[in-house]
């Protein structure tokens, strides 16, 4: 289910974006059709959509592992790759999009019962919907123009979802910051893009690869890399660049909260990854990238320790996930990039549920605040059961998911020789429990007074123990994902000329 | 940043910027950029009859980036609904 | 006659250093959104110093390229202006200096 032949005369665009597009395009439809009816139309139309995508994202993966070299390209009106717009889709775009459209359905479960008594609802839905096309279709674009329409999709709805609750003056500020700093990281990108295409001619990710084997090393490919981590480390929170990120998070609505630390800045990432390794050789980028990480790590996690808000805690701790996430990519094997790709899946696993689930405790007793919400696991406890669960998976506790992607992340570091980054990061790791015990500490205290059991509606409940089921369920079975994470990092760094002869022989 | 030492943040960012534009400037002029080889049968456009240019670079666009151009138009759309959403009234709907 | 590459180069990048001078620099909230559109501008501009400098032709790729980024900058600066509205009708003031509530 890749092309999908509408009588435009050969429009083919790989399905899951043109599913998560066109129900964008239609939701405001939705939401004139619901003001009149009073039935939850918007809500239902964005649950089936992104439903319909997780599906259609399940098939592609069918078609792609079927397939010659495990690699689609796709593109329409019968244009040609090199020069042209298009999507390549392998086995690594099929796991982040499989990443995506999983947290996308369980938001928009999440967020029919957390946003109902919001206004601009239909907006709401339509740009959840438009970021989740964004995200799908930067992981499965081929050409880098492509990639930055969508980057460029998948940020203005950004923009907008953090600023959402504009009554209040903090999403507004948390909101205007993002947008600066994102905006000049793409206008970052499109430098760099400039410099590519002067470099190479054309900018197809197959033409990278081709041209840079054997390009000799100048001070202008040093000036490439930097403007590249720059343009795609504002948007994954990289070291010096992180800094909208503990404003943008907390004050975001919890489900919009949740898919941006889930899967936004794994996309980030994402983009990142892919271009190093088509453009640089890895031993290139292996100490920029390794002194990042440990910046990374240290500052999110010591900067954690004096947050008294909850929402502020859990985006410093995904600032030091996205650290542990680099040492995987400084490693710059198969198997540090197989850690990264599971991290990324746990980690959206788990920040998905933290953030959801504190959505769920904030709801109810209406603070964020660390101290006040001394106590609340006697009131809520299924919900401050997942929250427990999500949080021992971040600190890397061994039943649950955490702990596999971490010890694969770690041991690759050590397989290339930079020992000294797995003990930071081990360090880093036992620290990060400090602040997290601290808010296991908060949820399971003896309260002043009892109000009795108050738990959260019935469809916050219900993601968020499906969520922590799947994190202990993934944690004793990892197996299935570290399989399909195998192929796609092999597919990445190892299998580079299957990418290239799937855009360059026929 | 304090609202005292503002003065200070701005002569930091100006020297830095300074600095950035000197040294960009000795080594653009320095190492020559490894601009790629073009291969003049393929695409490009002969700069000859100049009013043709333009009908030659719009023909390229909608050959070869259709699907860019098509792509785009739903990023104008989505800016469309993120202005709505930013600039409506709060209106409670139920 | 057309100067060399690496001049246009280097006036294209003190363009894009006065774009990130503008966004350290000024405190004005629109200000900021005109530094934002000068850096793209930059970027623009790179692209179509590079389709020019084959001799007797000209490289018809990155001037499609520019149009359409011209298109998805202008649709960024739009919701910029609208968050910018937003947080007028808050605080009062345009001045980036106000915005300084969200700490630690």
């Amino acid at each position: 289910m890749v092309a999908q032949m509408i009588p435009l005369q050969g429009l083919a665009v790989p399905t899951p974006v043109l599913i998560l597009v066109l129900g964008g395009v239609i939701a405001p439809f939705m939401g004139l059709a619901a003001k009149r009816t009073r039935f939850m139309l918007r809500e239902f139309w964005a649950i089936f959509v992104t439903a319909l995508s997780l599906y259609s994202v399940y098939q592609l993966y069918l078609q792609v592992e079927a397939s010659v070299g495990h690699v689609l390209v796709v593109s329409s009106w019968g244009q040609n790759p090199p020069f042209s717009g298009c999507f390549e889709v392998d086995m690594l775009g099929v796991f982040m999009a499989g990443s995506i459209t999983f947290l996308g359905v369980l938001v928009a479960i999440y967020s029919t019962s957390y946003m109902e008594r919001e206004t601009r609802l239909t907006e709401f839905y339509t740009l959840i919907l438009f970021l989740l096309a964004g995200l799908v279709g930067v992981t499965m674009a081929g050409d880098f123009f492509t990639l930055f329409i969508f980057w460029e999709l998948m940020s203005i709805s950004s923009y907008v979802l953090v600023a959402f609750l504009k009554q209040n003056w903090g999403p507004l500020e948390a909101g205007f910051k993002y947008f600066v700093m994102s905006a000049t990281g793409s206008a970052f990108l499109l430098f760099s893009m400039a410099f590519l295409y002067g470099m190479v001619g054309s900018l197809n990710f197959a033409s990278f690869a081709v041209a840079f084997s054997d390009m000799a090393f100048t001070p202008w490919t040093v000036i490439l890399f930097t403007f590249l981590v720059v343009g795609f480390g504002v948007k994954a929170a990289i070291f010096p660049l992180h800094t909208w990120l503990p404003d943008a998070h907390p004050e975001a609505p919890s489900p919009v909260s949740a898919l941006l630390s889930g899967v936004v800045i794994e996309t980030g990432l994402y983009g990142l990854t892919r271009i190093m390794f088509l453009v640089f050789d890895p031993g290139f980028f292996k100490l920029p990238i390794s002194l990042l990480a440990f910046l990374t790590m240290t500052v999110g996690n010591l900067t954690a320790l004096r947050q008294k808000d909850l929402k502020r805690l859990l985006a410093y701790s995904s600032i030091a996930q996205i650290g542990y996430m680099l040492v995987g990519l400084a490693a710059g094997t198969a198997y540090g990039v197989m850690g990264l790709l599971l991290h990324v899946f746990n980690h959206s696993l788990m920040k998905g549920v933290a953030f959801l689930s504190a959505g769920s405790l904030i709801h109810h007793a209406e603070t964020r605040d660390i101290d006040e919400l001394r106590g609340i696991g006697r009131a809520m406890p299924l919900t401050s059961l997942t929250l427990l669960v999500a949080v021992l998976g971040l600190g890397g506790i061994p039943p649950l998911n955490g702990f596999m992607s971490k010890f694969i992340l770690f041991n690759s570091a050590i397989g290339t020789g930079l020992i000294w980054l797995t003990v930071a990061g081990v360090l880093n790791s036992t620290l990060s429990m400090g602040y997290y015990l601290i808010v296991i500490r908060n949820l399971l205290a003896k309260p002043e007074e009892d109000h009795g059991v108050h738990e959260a509606p019935l469809p916050m409940l219900v993601v968020t123990l499906f969520m922590a089921v799947l994190i202990i369920v993934f944690g004793v079975w990892p197996q299935p994902a570290i399989r399909v994470a195998d192929m796609a990092a092999a597919g990445l760094v190892e299998n580079v000329a299957d990418y290239i002869s799937a855009i360059f022989t026929p | 940043m304090n609202l005292e030492n503002v003065g200070y943040t701005k002569a930091v960012g100006v020297l830095v910027v300074l600095g950035l534009a000197l040294s960009f400037s000795w080594l653009s002029l320095q190492v020559e950029f490894p601009y790629h080889e073009a291969d003049p049968g393929t695409q490009l456009v002969p700069s000859e009859p100049y009013k043709e240019i333009a009908p030659a670079v719009s023909r390229f666009m909608w050959e070869t980036r259709g699907q860019d151009v098509a792509l785009q138009s739903f990023v104008i759309f989505a800016s469309v609904i993120c202005c709505l959403a930013m600039l409506k009234e709060e209106v409670p709907e139920r | 006659m057309m100067p060399e590459l690496s001049v246009v180069l280097v006036f294209i990048f003190l363009q894009f250093l006065i774009g990130l001078g503008c966004l350290t620099v000024k405190r004005d909230m629109v200000r900021l959104l005109i530094g934002i559109e000068i850096l793209f501008n930059a970027a623009n501009l790179c692209f179509v110093a590079l389709s020019s400098y084959v001799t007797g032709f000209v490289d018809p790729f990155p001037q499609t390229i520019v149009m359409m980024a011209i298109v998805l900058d202008g649709s960024v600066i739009a919701v910029g202006l609208a968050i910018v509205i937003n947080a007028y009708k808050h605080y009062g003031t345009l001045d980036i200096r106000r915005l300084m509530r969200l700490k630690w």
